[in-house]
Parts: structure tokens; C-alpha cells; sequence
């Protein structure tokens, strides 16, 4: 983003719009702190600017992916489904896709930079490297798995580690065993990563209507009968189980 | 992605606060007929008294009108969603789409077993779940959690606190009224996942 100068009649009317704090007002005209910006674009579409200061400007790479990963309307184009937004279709079509479909495995989204702080990448990569020695397997259409160069340690791509983004999801599938262990790997960096992320376990329902993962996370300490929740009702289709025997 | 899951509240606030996500599987069921597959999910949730509905790219009910939105439907929209401030309008909401069978994947973000409650008093069965194991990492950046409770209504983080504290002092100078703070709110949230009712409340309290 940037405010055009000449234009800019110091109105201050964009300066609370900013979910990163960083237009700035100046003796003459706003200033965006580009090191902070994200490119999310929400200056440029909510404050109504008088004088259309607020220009979207041509972005290559590495900056690109802040505005891929921050804006809602930003594209991926590094995964074959090119969608907008941050994550996949995870558990949201699981009832079709099937990306979690037995009850010895789960899924794990660790989502950096959320709720509304922001993430450089170098601090998602405090969480890859972390989780890197499991047996696990990164979901292919998240726009965070292209960047992942190496999964056997976790390494992300250099060129773009110092970049700034709203958010970006780090998203696997592993095995429900390993569950609790993930989970404690992830802790032990939690005071490295200098942002804030939320992490979420995704499993099956089993025939008595008891969630996979459920003993797992409440031995481990967590408190689920008081926090959000997603849930998939099972009535998407074709169902997994269908389109697979229908494939044989 | 994960927008509706991380909700910030209390257990009461959690009550009040309901989203139905409609996803068609890209490839598999998102066919020639789904954007008025789409339309039809829009329109039950109109039925029901929703306190937002929308999706990104169409609207959502602080911007545009609920005609116009589902008019605004497009086939590659990746979802829609309603959100409701109570169990008997979810309920409803559930009970109708169960009845119209339309195989698009159907998704309730709340607390875990008031969803399960619900789902079975509109007689559906939960295929699978996905928990919030909270906010992790330096915790020492965010904001109050009153302020936190409105942000994280918008899980793309395009509610800045200090519009909050902006919408705070036009109240108080008498430039809004409460309704009209939360509605401004409610704007920035592009998918219309945004319970200006749920912060209302909120406002109230932080004036």
C-alpha cells in the first residue's frame, strides 16, 4: 500500500482502520510503515479516503505474500486450488474429501500471527522445525506447505523469512498417537515465537459420537467444554466412504 | 480456513453466538448447480433471523440487503455463511437444511457440546469436530480482552482496535448511537461472520 503524497489532505480519516497500527500521522500527510504494513488492503476498502489517497502498489516477491496471506480478497498462486483466504477446506468438506477419515489419525493447524498481531515467517519456522521430527504429512493446498523447502527439518524458504503477514497456517496430518507429543513439541517453543498463533486438532466422530481426539487434548490439559468449536454434520456428498468404493 | 473458530468470549457470550459455514468440496460437489445451491442455503438462513449472513465477494447484512446478497451469488463463491444469536433459530436453521439435502457440507463453529445439543435436536449426527486449544506464544501483545472479544468475531483480523476505541468516542460524543458503532464494526468483516449484536453487548460495556 501506499498514500500518495500529493494527494493526501492529512485527514487521518484511514489511521484507526489499521489492524497493524502502522499508518502514521505526519506533519503534512499519513505515512505507511511498510515494514509493518501487511498489505491487507483495509484502508484502501473501508476508509472511505476523500481524496482516493490510498493506492494498491504492483507488489513482486518476496512482498507479495504478505498481501497473499493478509488480504481476504489475496490469492495464492504457489497450490494448485489458487483460492483466497489463509487456510483449506479442512474440516469443512471433511464429510467429502475425507482428509481425515480414520480414527487413529488427526489434523493440527497452528495459525501464526492470529489473533490480529501479525507473523513474520521466521517465527513460523520456530514451529515447523519443532514439529519436523514427527511422521507427519503437511496438507498440500495450504499456501504455508509450498514454502516449507525441506519437511524433514522444517526449513522455510529464506528469500521470504523476514516477511510480515497477518496470518499463515501451518496445517498436518498425523498420527492420533503422536498427538500429545506434537503437542508438547510445540510448546516447548512457545516463548521463542515472538507473535501470538492459536492451535486447533481436527479428528473423526466416532459410531458413539465421541470425538477421536477428545481424551487426548483434555489429558494433555485442555480445557474444551469452554472454547470454540467447529463441526462438520456429516451432510456433504458424496460421502468419502461412497466415492471410494465407487472408484474400486 | 479457520475464521469462525478461534472465537474470543465468555461462556455466557458463547450462547449468543452461532456461525453455519455452507463449503462446497472444490472438484467433487461444486457442480454447474451450486451458486443456486448457495442462493437456497442464503435464504433459509434469511428465514431464520440471523443476525449476519453473507460471503466474501457478495455482501454481508451491514452493507448490502439480504436480497441483494444472494443475488450476488457467484459459482466459484467458496462458501456462505449465517450467524445466529441463539439455539432455536440455529436449530431451525439446521432442521431446514437437513430437509432440503442439498450434500453440501454443512460446518457449526460454537461450543463443542452446545453444537452437539443442537445437532441433535435437528437430528443430525456430527461427522467430525475441530478444537481450539486457544492463543498461545506472547500473549503479552494482545489487546484487552473485551477489545479481543470484537476483533476475533473477524478471523481475517480486519477489525483494528483502534477503530473500537474510535466507535468508543463517537458514542460518547454523541456522533453514534451504540447500533450504529457496532454496525461500523461489522463492516471490515468481508465474509459476514460478525456478531454486531454480540458487540453491542461488548460496547456497552466497555462505555
Amino acid at each position: 500500500m501506499q498514500i500518495n503524497q500529493d494527494k493526501c489532505i492529512n485527514c487521518k480519516k484511514c489511521v484507526p482502520y489499521c489492524p497493524m497500527e502502522c499508518i502514521n500521522p505526519g506533519e503534512k500527510s499519513v505515512q505507511i510503515d511498510l515494514e509493518e504494513c501487511v498489505e491487507c488492503g483495509i484502508c484502501l476498502r473501508n476508509s472511505n479516503c476523500p481524496v482516493n489517497a490510498i493506492e494498491q502498489t504492483f507488489l513482486t516477491m518476496p512482498r507479495a505474500v504478505r498481501k497473499a496471506f493478509s488480504d481476504p480478497f489475496g490469492k495464492h498462486e504457489n497450490i494448485e486450488v489458487k483460492h483466497m483466504g489463509r487456510g483449506t477446506e479442512e474440516i469443512k468438506t471433511n464429510d467429502v474429501t475425507g482428509i481425515i477419515h480414520t480414527l487413529d489419525e488427526a489434523a493440527v493447524a497452528i495459525e501464526l500471527g492470529r489473533p490480529g498481531v501479525g507473523a513474520r515467517f521466521r517465527d513460523m519456522e520456530k514451529i515447523t522445525k519443532a514439529v519436523a521430527k514427527f511422521d507427519i504429512v503437511y496438507e498440500k493446498n495450504n499456501p504455508v506447505t509450498p514454502y516449507i523447502i525441506d519437511k524433514k527439518t522444517g526449513e522455510i524458504e529464506p528469500e521470504i523469512l523476514n516477511e510480515k503477514i497477518m496470518s499463515g497456517i501451518v496445517e498436518f496430518r498425523a498420527k492420533i498417537d503422536d498427538l500429545a507429543e506434537i503437542l508438547k513439541a510445540v510448546k516447548s517453543v512457545e516463548d521463542k515465537v515472538e507473535t501470538v498463533f492459536t492451535v486447533a486438532v481436527i479428528c473423526k466422530v466416532d459410531e458413539n459420537n465421541k470425538p477421536s481426539a477428545e481424551d487426548i487434548i483434555v489429558n494433555n490439559g485442555f480445557s474444551i467444554r469452554a472454547a470454540s468449536s467447529k463441526t462438520n454434520m456429516g451432510l456433504g456428498r458424496p460421502l468419502y466412504e461412497d466415492r471410494i468404493k465407487g472408484a474400486k | 480456513m479457520t475464521h469462525t473458530l478461534h472465537r474470543v468470549a465468555n461462556l455466557e457470550d458463547f450462547k449468543e453466538d452461532y456461525v453455519i459455514l455452507v463449503m462446497p468440496a472444490k472438484g467433487i460437489n461444486n457442480d454447474e448447480n451450486i451458486a443456486e445451491k448457495l442462493k437456497k442455503f442464503l435464504g433459509i438462513f434469511e428465514r431464520h433471523n440471523p443476525v449476519n449472513l453473507g460471503g466474501i465477494g457478495i455482501g454481508h447484512l451491514y452493507d448490502s440487503k439480504a436480497e441483494q446478497i444472494i443475488d450476488n451469488v457467484y459459482s466459484e463463491l467458496p462458501m456462505v455463511h449465517g450467524v445466529f444469536s441463539n439455539r432455536e433459530d440455529l436449530v431451525a436453521a439446521l432442521k431446514d437444511i437437513k430437509d432440503e439435502d442439498m450434500g453440501i457440507s454443512i460446518i457449526v463453529s460454537g461450543l463443542v457440546d452446545s453444537v452437539d445439543c443442537c445437532a441433535k435436536e435437528a437430528g443430525l449426527k456430527r461427522h467430525s469436530v475441530n478444537y481450539s486449544l486457544g492463543i498461545w506464544g506472547d500473549k503479552a501483545r494482545l489487546p484487552d480482552e473485551k477489545y479481543l472479544e470484537i476483533t476475533s468475531m473477524c478471523g481475517h483480523a480486519m477489525i483494528s482496535v483502534n477503530l473500537i476505541k474510535k466507535m468508543i468516542n463517537d458514542v460518547k460524543k454523541g456522533i453514534k448511537t451504540i447500533e450504529q458503532a457496532a454496525a461500523e464494526l461489522a463492516k471490515p468483516c468481508v465474509c459476514g461472520i460478525f456478531n454486531a449484536e454480540k458487540a453491542q453487548k461488548i460496547l456497552e460495556e466497555l462505555i
